[in-house]
């Protein structure tokens, strides 16, 4: 029962990870970008489920909720990458990645200014039920079943997307070859602006889910959260939408392990550890291919 | 090559020569100016320009890493960590008498820092790119939580206490000297084009038989022990030492400081390092908005400079000099130079652009004297030059409002002329347009108070608008023209100078 239980914490806090790290990796894997700002996308989406749920202040209905949060992100989103990295397309990655950080901190400021420093609670009970089911001698709640569900049915769609779509079929072209799709007739800008749409998108539903689950909204959760993904996505194998669920899932299992030995302040740490261990011994990731480079 | 032989230069022990006394005299004026009692400098002021000195030390070192290795660590803040606690906890322990404690204690804090450069950069430099960057993000997360959680040595989330300060002028910028002498000579060696050479293309260098993983960690190594040290004098700067104060953020402001001074430049770092240290004491008024244009500034720059503000130029006191002495025909290059933007200035063939330039020129200066006006009263100097009354409170955060604030309007004054300008593309027009409604949300407060601003907006804006429309036909005419002359214009980013 105690396994049991842990192992649930570990499923629901995976799939949130996976699911912000499929958003890390699809961006990677189309303009090898880190994109620092995705965790921030999530805190953005909190706030606005928050805001759109509590009765406080706006109080619609769920569905709406739901909708408005995932749009949110994904126009922020489009808005970050018109601004923010278009102008920066053929420049050098460093100064890609430093305009990253530099958006992260800009939305984390920014929300800092408008809602404050103090945590807000986020109206759990609004979106998910409380209660639970029981099987056999074992109660799972609502939370994490529903966070899990929501997290495989988003990757189920996502991999029909990608896979069976005319679009998915341009975005894996424009990551196989960003000239050569170019060539073929393909708008590069357009997919790559689609790309990250859907991933924030994936952020809205992750930002829902982590609401659900962790009540506490404030303005730097995009950091601790964007991290622990982006670790999964790299030990995943990052540019690999299949290795960032296997990455994401393996974070939180890890991270719910560590927490039932007891060491939970160690828990970071160990995922740290993970990341070294992974990048030493397979640089590029459970899943992930290498790549010749090219001189 | 008969032009060699006329340009003069200065014989390079006279420049160690000038340079050293140059030196000296830097520190013994500091040392009068913060601690010889002649200037009231007050404890906060002092500890900022201590702060200043540690974080020159720290965007030099870590410049050597970002600039001229090309590699982008996160991690900077854990080899300073690790310095501060090495030092924090050699010192406290009373192992040794105090002058020479506090020596081993630096060079202590350095090696062990360097150790764990070693330890760190052999498995993570042989990634490259991104996955540096990650991995060494990740192992300053985990010296971070070690320190937080081995509270037995370290005193953990409460901080260390009661570490003596060692930290004064003196010693500090003879620490800030040594760290760029070092870096300055490494990089004039053999070893440093081969850093340079990594940089430009490790493929290519690699093929040429350079070690580039042993340059790699070399570099980064003496960035870690240079951090080390760095650590150490801000350990003996607070006197307290908390876990918090080395996490990813703190990395982010050293990356921050080397990113916009330039990266590759040394004279970039330490000046950047001087003006981002100290902006928190001028905007002590509007702290909550600090961050917010901290990134602001940082993607700006990206976007409109991505070498950062002086790119990879460098400053050298005795090429200026020789500049000098052989100014017979370098001073009328010099003229023809400055001439170019001042003559297009004056001459308004396209007077849209020019004005839009002119307005612009004028608020670059008016917010320059307005930077030296803070200046001035922060370290209360005015009376000396008679410029402001004496201790008048509150003086340069006031400045410092009116800057942003005229900053904001010459944005509204430049935008809305741009709206009505067929030359403009459309993307740089969205983009200064959402620039302007960040600012305008960040400062609407500020903006509705300030009158002398609106005064400045109403008096600008009708000459910006309808200048372009009176001399439409003209600058339909001489656009073409125009267009080539700005591309013929010289020096418009200063370059690369070498160094």
């Amino acid at each position: 029962m105690f396994f049991v239980s842990h192992l649930v914490n570990g499923l629901q806090l995976g799939s949130i990870y996976a699911l912000v790290a499929l958003g890390y990796t699809m961006v990677y894997g189309i303009i090898k970008l880190l994109n620092f700002a995705h965790g921030d996308f999530i805190m953005v989406g909190g706030y606005i489920a928050l805001f759109s749920l509590s009765t406080t202040f706006f109080g619609l209905p769920p569905a709406v909720a739901v909708v408005l949060t995932i749009v949110g992100c994904m126009l922020l989103a489009v808005v970050v990458e018109k601004l923010a990295y278009r102008p920066l397309r053929n420049a050098p990655r460093i100064s890609v990645l430093i305009t990253a950080i530099g958006v992260s901190l800009l939305l984390q400021n920014l929300a800092q200014y408008f809602f404050g420093a103090t945590p807000m609670n986020f109206p759990t009970h609004l979106l998910i039920p409380a209660g639970g089911i029981t099987m056999g001698d074992v109660f799972v709640a609502y939370t994490p079943l529903i966070t899990i569900i929501a997290a495989l049915i988003s990757m189920v769609i996502l991999t029909y997307l990608v896979q069976r779509t005319k679009l998915g079929k341009a975005m894996r072209a424009v990551s196989e070859d960003t000239e050569a799709a170019q060539l073929m007739g393909i708008n590069v800008n357009t997919i790559i602006t689609f790309t990250f749409a859907v991933g924030a998108g994936l952020a809205g539903i992750g930002a829902l889910l982590y609401g659900a689950g962790y009540p506490r909204i404030e303005h730097t959760l995009g950091v601790m959260l964007g991290l622990m993904a982006f670790v999964a996505a790299v030990v995943g194998g990052i540019g690999s939408i299949p290795g960032a669920m296997i990455g994401g899932f393996a974070i939180g299992l890890v991270e719910a392990l560590v927490t039932a030995l007891g060491f939970s302040e160690w828990r970071i740490g160990a995922v740290f550890l993970i990341l070294i261990i992974v990048l030493m011994v397979r640089p590029t990731g459970i899943m992930g291919r290498s790549m010749m480079e090219k001189v | 090559m008969t032009n060699l032989n006329r340009h003069k230069t200065i014989p390079t022990p006279i420049r160690y020569l000038i340079n050293t006394g140059l030196l000296i005299a830097l520190i013994v004026v500091g040392h009068i100016i913060t601690e010889g009692g002649l200037f009231q400098i007050g404890r906060a002021q002092q500890r900022i320009i201590v702060e200043i000195g540690i974080f020159i030390i720290l965007a030099v070192s870590l410049n050597l890493v970002t600039g001229y290795l090309g590699q982008l660590p996160l991690g900077h803040a854990g080899f300073m960590a690790v310095g501060a606690y090495t030092a924090g906890i050699f010192w406290t322990s009373g192992f040794m008498p105090d002058g020479a404690s506090m020596v081993v204690g630096l060079i202590l804090a350095g090696i062990v820092a360097a150790i764990f450069g070693i330890i760190i950069g052999i498995p993570a430099l042989r990634l490259r790119g991104d996955y540096l960057a990650i991995i060494t993000l990740g192992f300053g997360e985990i010296i971070r939580i070690l320190i937080t959680n081995l509270s037995g040595i370290t005193g953990g989330a409460q901080g260390l206490q009661g570490i003596p300060r060692h930290s004064n002028f003196i010693l500090v910028y003879i620490c800030v000297i040594i760290a760029c002498t070092l870096i300055h000579m490494l990089m004039k060696s053999r070893h440093g084009r081969a850093i340079l050479s990594i940089r430009e293309n490790e493929i290519a260098a690699e093929s040429c038989g350079i070690k580039t993983t042993y340059y790699k960690v070399m570099a980064f190594t003496v960035s870690a022990f240079l951090a080390g040290v760095a650590g150490a004098l801000f350990a003996g700067n607070l006197g307290i030492l908390e876990p918090a104060s080395f996490g990813f953020m703190q990395s982010i402001d050293i990356l921050m400081i080397v990113v916009l001074g330039g990266m590759g430049s040394m004279a970039g770092a330490v000046i950047s390092a001087a003006i981002l240290t100290s902006l928190p004491l001028f905007m002590q008024g509007l702290n909550q908005y600090r961050l917010v244009i901290f990134a602001l500034m940082l993607i700006v720059v990206m976007i409109f400079k991505p070498s950062g503000l002086l790119g990879t130029y460098d400053f050298s006191l005795s090429r200026s000099l020789e500049r000098l002495i052989n100014r017979d025909y370098k001073v009328k290059n010099f003229v023809r130079k400055l001439a170019i933007p001042l003559k297009r200035l004056v001459i308004p063939n396209a007077p849209g652009r020019n004005f839009l330039k002119f307005t612009g020129i004028l608020y670059a200066v008016v917010s320059l004297s307005i930077i030296a006006g803070s200046i001035i009263g922060m370290f209360n100097i005015g009376p000396l030059l008679g410029v402001l009354p004496s201790r008048y409170p509150g003086a340069w955060q006031f400045f410092f409002i009116l800057n942003i604030i005229t900053g904001a309007y010459g944005l509204i004054v430049g935008t809305l002329g741009m709206l009505f300008r067929k030359d403009v593309g459309k993307a740089k027009l969205l983009r200064v347009l959402a620039i302007l409604s960040i600012w305008l949300l960040a400062f609407k407060y500020l903006v509705i108070l300030d009158g002398a601003g609106l005064l400045v907006v109403l008096i600008a804006l009708p000459i910006e608008l309808v200048l372009p429309i009176l001399f439409k036909t003209g600058a339909e005419k001489n656009q073409s023209a125009h267009i080539t002359s700005i591309s013929e214009a010289p020096g418009k980013d200063g370059g690369n100078h070498g160094e």
